[in-house]
């Protein structure tokens, strides 16, 4: 336990002294520890031209070894030091004051591409594009393409949870990475995240990505490939009015098109990109452009591009026209990306801000920049990611001339709270950093900052990592935890929060009366689960009841719901607009959002839309300190502070109550259709099959392995089946029905077929979810669909994860209950239901890292939420 | 034409500010600092910063110890600040990924001149040569007969510098056996007078005289231009800047009288500086505005053959592969019509090689002042040349020619270098059926 310490004495020396110095060239070398100031000037500033902080001293490490040195040499003199990849970073969040920097952008190894299971390892100075390259020839990528791809690295990447144009349809950093492979400030290295297989344990990857430098070094990362895309197009939209431009990008995404990529350029953009050697005949005198790209199977992105294109027109669009060749896309594409860079025509200074409102309210929020703009008489450059909502407002400036200076800060200021106010919030991609740390305040309580400031302290307690940045440092000062935090939350009040929901406050205030009375609580939702997880025997219950829609904004794709939700109401919901929650996770549709969140459970949809940490943009959380913290917010793309939101997910209650999430949705497709394609009975063959289909151009929604028994179970005939949703226009579904009508023979099933999976299972049976790599997934399938009578599985190949519901005589059968390894490669057993009195000899305890106990103390001081509910020691 | 000075936004008006070193070339170039953003997108362009993996060494770092020099934060003899500098190879790698234009040329050669007093020996002695042509003459006359034995080939071997510069020398006999043929002149296209260069004038002078034949053969006529000299490249990209204008006003001069329609030059640098006279001598009232136009008929002969078609050759068999100059293709920006000429040769099969955009290391006289971060920067290029399996590798700049060269003989890699022009004039000259390609 760390939970009496001392505010923090680490050394921040303006010299660092001369032994330390020694001690570091002894393991880099004399060239790579810069000392002198001159030497040094260049390390003052990154991406972000209006600052410049001097460090101590820098050192550059050429290996992971010496990396690693340098970590633990450091942790021994007790330094603080700030890590920094190519320095390209927009928030300030590379700068040293006074401290050690850290350059890690000679780690340059691609150490290994995995090409088969489309994942590969690299260090953390691997700039983005050279992955890209590196896995072209198997035509593949990485999918996260921030707009300074072509120079800034991987462990950057990770440390901002990088988005870029591409990540409105692939997502973000975070769900591209695998694993970490992480040196922790006190020297220590752990693995985050699980490179094949599920995440065992708290979603420490999850808090990990997006730290910013506060919580550790990145050695290596395990990142997920992409398959490219058969097809691509990418038009450009010409606008004479902005407004009709905004309107264009909510017409698209109101019609369910998910656009790879959609961004928006003003007029003052556009003149400075095409005054550069960027240039990419982008109309000049357009008001505003939209630069939208579709991608996919070849099949139906024809009638895909004709409604784009139908859309533009029809918000008045002067032009609408699509790149002819790979050439011409790359052009389109460079203008849009050396955008920011091309702001230096404009004038020496440049201030650029990354606030993300929701869509809707896009054409609001833009008008009201524009008053304050001409309020302020600063210029502001719009570039952005329109698709997200996600604005890049830049002012160029004369940094000599005070006054101007003066109206771009108020200017900045005003264009932050209005975006706030608008229901967004402070950066979408960039980071906090130093530059947006004055506007913390402003999103999060009291509360929620010193839930942040616990969950740093979980990795680097003293606090050595990046000092200074992403949580202002006033919201950590009740060290020790002695301080009560309720107090903390009144003497600030954020822009964006409403008064305690009832509920909130009555778990808030039983879970403080559990911590005085030494009385631990079981969380109960529906009820429905509660055989689910290790056992635990507590006498008081604490009821999650609240089932309201908070708010739901169809043009947004976003819903804000209370945790006692059920799906099946939420599902309702959102179906009367159109669209669906991509959650469909196995059990009775009675089971609440809290308990799907809190047990991150994840259905066949997962195959496409990843799993709940995937789909939750904000959560409310009651933490078993009691405080009550919102992690993220309710925009659809967010890094503003430390990642709450992944850490509640799947902590199986034992940090927080999950009292209310925001959940992103997804458009009903046009057309939907069920496939199922008999597969053959035998282990081998099917194996064979199975193989086959993995490499074939499908884009499902769910594509699911089910065995003969488990196909019985659900109406859906006696053979081992593959069932595939298929989703998207006419011509798309037809096509994908003939590929893999193609490789056996298929029948179409009514889609209810997909609830009654989610029912199956039988009351008094175990369950256990095995995974592991893709490649070994449809072998491991394969032997477990014939493993014994009566015993149903169910497995998504494309995440290695095999669903096994075992009749008691099936239970503790080698592979499914005990081996270790599979194939030679580590098999991870995560155990969903079991006898409890079989629970300690099969799922053993549950992970009890010093991580792990560190998070749990730093929450949950007390144990008073679902106490050994992982399998651990009570 | 770029610009070679940016100007900014003429709505937003600029603040007059302190400079530390008032006067000096560096403080009249200062808007070209200002424009950098600080975006970082010139990183991987810069093959010193690949090389050395240092931001001191990368031109965004190098630009912000331009604006610590101009606003006083560090001083024009800070060891660090000059060898940073110094160790910029000029190969302007970075003005083609720069969405700011910045004028990171112009910044570099403004620096070295405020930064003058500081310059490398070996340097200095190089310049004070090619400035003087009774020095430079002879030296390279003793050069060409040096080459004329078999002793550079041998001596190629000797490991170091020595044997490096012997490997250059070496590397500079055109790989083609060949007899002259004699040209179409139909002079149809106006006419043309070349630039004969330094190095290319007596070492590559085979070359120069291929490049009149094609010239020709494509409609130009070719006219002569006394009392040329050297471009003053050299002078101007290390700083020398007084040098260089009095190379370049005598340059005006002779092709100003030449009354030529075009002014040719097969030189990649010789050709970017020659483009750029206008810039150097804006400041002499008497020569700006004649330097501008000179600077304006300015052409590699690449653009002129590419203008011209050009006329097609007989098929030579043979697997070529293409690099780049860089002052051929960041600064002045021809891209396609080195490809062009290539491409007009049947037959030839042109592989494309990778970073053919990134510098060899050559960099002018950069090879023999800082030959050990010069090796540095040549090793990934041999390592890709070879990987093509080219038995040559075009490249129009007898720097780049002599480096890549000196490289491919150090390395055991069966590939000489060789001038396009020469190709396309072995073509031609197997065309007329008294040529062979060896």
């Amino acid at each position: 336990m760390s939970t009496s310490l001392a505010p923090p004495q680490h050394a921040s020396p303006r010299t660092i002294p001369e032994q330390l110095r020694e001690r570091l060239a002894s393991i880099v070398g004399v060239k790579r520890v810069l000392a002198h100031r001159s030497e040094l000037f260049t390390y003052t500033a990154d991406g972000l031209p209006g600052y410049r902080k001097h460090p101590a001293l820098a050192v550059f490490p050429g290996t992971r070894d010496e990396l690693l040195k340098v970590v633990r040499e450091l942790a021994k003199a007790r330094t603080a030091f700030v890590v920094r990849g190519a320095g390209t970073g927009l928030s300030g969040g590379a700068l040293a004051e006074g401290t050690v920097l850290l350059g890690v952008q000679r780690l340059t190894r691609v150490v290994d591409v995995d090409a088969d299971n489309r994942r590969a390892v690299v260090e953390p100075g691997v700039v983005n594009s050279a992955i890209t390259r590196a896995v072209a020839g198997h035509g593949l990528h990485f999918a996260p393409d921030p707009s300074s791809q072509a120079a800034c690295t991987i462990g950057g990447n990770v440390a901002e949870n990088a988005g870029g144009p591409h990540c409105l349809k692939y997502g973000v950093t975070l769900n591209h990475v695998l694993a970490l492979t992480v040196a922790l400030p006190d020297g220590e290295v752990v693995t985050l995240g699980n490179p094949c297989g599920e995440n065992e344990g708290y979603d420490l990857l999850g808090a990990f990505v997006g730290s910013e430098g506060c919580f550790g070094v990145v050695l290596d990362a395990t990142i997920r490939l992409s398959r490219d895309p058969q097809a691509v197009r990418t038009l450009l939209a010409d606008f004479t009015d902005v407004d009709d431009a905004a309107r264009a990008v909510s017409g698209i995404v109101a019609a369910g098109i998910v656009p790879a990529a959609l961004e928006m350029m003003d007029n003052a953009t556009i003149r400075a990109v095409e005054a550069s050697v960027y240039a990419a005949g982008y109309p000049a005198d357009a008001a505003a452009v939209l630069l939208v790209e579709l991608d996919g199977l070849e099949a139906g992105i024809t009638e895909e591009v004709a409604r784009v294109d139908r859309i533009c027109r029809d918000s008045r669009a002067r032009d609408v026209r699509i790149a002819r060749d790979a050439n011409e896309r790359m052009k389109l594409w460079q203008g849009r990306k050396k955008a920011f860079g091309a702001m230096g025509r404009v004038a020496p200074h440049l201030v650029v801000q990354d606030a993300v409102v929701p869509r809707t309210k896009l054409p609001d929020v833009l008008r009201e920049i524009r008053a304050i703009g001409e309020r302020h008489r600063v210029r502001v450059c719009n570039v952005f990611h329109a698709g997200d909502g996600n604005l890049h407002p830049n002012i160029p400036y004369d940094a000599a001339n005070a006054d101007e200076a003066t109206r771009v800060e108020r200017a900045m200021s005003e264009i932050m709270r209005a975006c706030i106010a608008a229901g967004g919030t402070i950066t979408g991609e960039h980071g906090v950093g130093l530059d947006k740390i004055g506007y913390m305040d402003l999103v999060f309580s009291g509360d929620s900052l010193a839930a942040m400031c616990r969950l740093r302290d979980v990795f680097d307690p003293e606090r050595r990592a990046n000092p200074g940045k992403v949580v202002p440092m006033h919201s950590c000062r009740e060290w020790g935890r002695s301080a009560a935090p309720a107090s903390v939350a009144a003497l600030r009040a954020p822009l964006a929060a409403g008064p305690l929901a009832e509920e909130t406050a009555r778990i808030r205030d039983e879970i403080r009366e559990a911590r005085e009375r030494r009385a631990p609580v079981r969380i109960v939702g529906a009820g429905t689960w509660l055989d689910a997880g290790a056992p635990v025997n507590e006498p008081r219950q604490l009821a999650v009841r609240d089932a309201a829609i908070v708010e739901y904004v169809p043009g947004d794709l976003t819903m804000t719901a209370r945790a006692g939700a059920s799906l099946a109401s939420l599902a309702a919901a959102a179906r009367e607009h159109g669209q669906f929650l991509a959650l469909d996770p196995m059990g009775a549709r009675a089971g609440t959002l809290g308990a799907t969140l809190a047990t991150a459970s994840a259905g066949p949809l997962a195959h496409a839309f990843g799993t709940p940490r995937d789909n939750v943009l904000g959560v409310e959380l009651v933490t078993g300190e009691g405080l009550v913290a919102r992690g993220g917010g309710r925009v659809v793309k967010n890094v503003a502070g430390f990642d709450l939101v992944r850490l509640a997910v799947g902590a199986w209650g034992t940090l927080g109550v999950i009292t209310e999430a925001t959940l992103r949705l997804r458009a009903l497709p046009e057309r939907e259709l069920t496939i199922a394609l008999a597969l053959p009975d035998d282990s081998r063959r099917l194996t064979a099959v199975l193989e086959s289909v993995r490499a074939l151009p499908l884009a499902a929604l769910a594509l699911e392995v089910v065995n003969a028994p488990l196909a019985g179970a659900i109406g859906a005939g006696e053979r081992h089946l593959l069932l595939a949703r298929l989703g998207g226009n006419e011509a798309l579904v037809a096509a994908q029905r003939a590929t893999l009508a193609a490789i056996g023979d298929v029948a179409e099933l009514p889609s209810d077929v997909w609830a009654r999976l989610r029912e199956a299972e039988p009351a008094g049976h175990a369950v256990v979810r095995l995974s592991t790599l893709p490649s070994i997934a449809s072998s491991l399938a394969a032997e477990a669909a014939n493993l014994a009578p009566e015993t149903l599985v169910h497995a998504t190949l494309s995440r290695g994860v095999v669903r096994c519901i075992l009749p008691p005589h099936a239970l503790g059968r080698g592979f499914v209950a005990r081996d270790r390894e599979y194939h030679g490669t580590r098999l991870t057993r995560i155990w969903e239901r079991l006898p409890a009195a079989r629970w300690r000899e099969l799922a053993g305890p549950g992970p009890s890292d010093r991580l792990t106990r560190r998070t749990r103390d730093a929450f949950d001081p007390d144990r008073v939420l679902n106490r050994g509910i992982l399998g651990e020691e009570r | 034409m770029i610009p070679a000075t940016i100007q900014p936004d003429p709505t937003h008006q600029l603040q007059p500010r302190e400079c530390a070193l008032p006067g000096t070339p560096l403080a009249a170039a200062r808007h070209g600092i200002d424009a950098c953003v600080h975006c970082g997108f010139c990183l991987q362009a810069c093959p010193t910063y690949l090389a050395l993996e240092d931001e001191n060494d990368s031109p965004r770092g190098r630009i912000l110890l331009m604006r610590a020099l101009v606003e006083g934060e560090l001083a024009p003899t800070d060891p660090a600040v000059n060898k940073h500098i110094d160790q910029c190879l000029g190969c302007r790698g970075c003005e083609t990924a720069c969405p700011s234009g910045v004028p990171y040329g112009h910044l570099l050669e403004a620096t070295r001149a405020t930064l003058s007093g500081n310059r490398h020996q070996v340097a200095r002695l190089v310049l004070l040569v090619f400035a003087h042509r009774w020095l430079l003459r002879p030296a390279l006359a003793l050069a060409k007969l040096f080459r004329a034995t078999r002793l550079p080939r041998l001596l190629a071997k000797l490991p170091g510098n020595l044997g490096f510069s012997m490997a250059m020398l070496a590397s500079t006999r055109v790989p083609l056996k060949r007899r002259s043929y004699t040209p179409d002149a139909g002079g149809e296209r106006g006419t043309a007078a070349m630039l004969d260069g330094c190095v290319m004038d007596s070492l590559f002078a085979e070359t120069n005289a291929a490049t009149a034949r094609v010239l020709e053969h494509n409609g130009y006529a070719m006219k002569a231009a006394r009392g040329q000299g050297c471009c003053g490249a050299l002078h101007a990209h290390a700083g020398d800047l007084d040098a260089a204008r009095k190379l370049a006003r005598a340059n005006v001069r002779a092709f100003e009288a030449s009354g030529a329609d075009v002014v040719a030059v097969n030189a990649a640098g010789c050709g970017a500086m020659m483009k750029e006279y206008g810039q150097l001598l804006a400041d002499d009232p008497e020569y700006a505005e004649r330097a501008a136009r000179v600077s304006a008929r300015v052409r590699d002969v690449s653009e002129l053959l590419a203008a011209a078609g050009p006329r097609r050759g007989a098929p030579l068999p043979m697997v070529v592969t293409y690099d780049a100059p860089c002052h051929l293709l960041h600064a002045q920006r021809v891209v396609t019509p080195p490809m062009q000429v290539l491409g007009a040769i049947p037959d030839l099969a042109l592989v494309p090689l990778a970073d053919a955009d990134q510098c060899c290391g050559a960099a002018g006289i950069y090879n023999l002042v800082e030959p050990d971060i010069s090796a540095k920067v040549l090793a990934p290029k041999i390592q890709r040349i070879a990987a093509t399996g080219a038995s040559l590798v075009a490249t129009g700049n007898p720097g780049c020619h002599m480096q890549i060269g000196a490289g491919l003989r150090r390395g055991g890699i069966g590939a000489s270098s060789i001038h396009p022009v020469d190709l396309l004039d072995a073509s031609y000259a197997a065309a007329r059926g008294d040529g062979s390609t060896g």
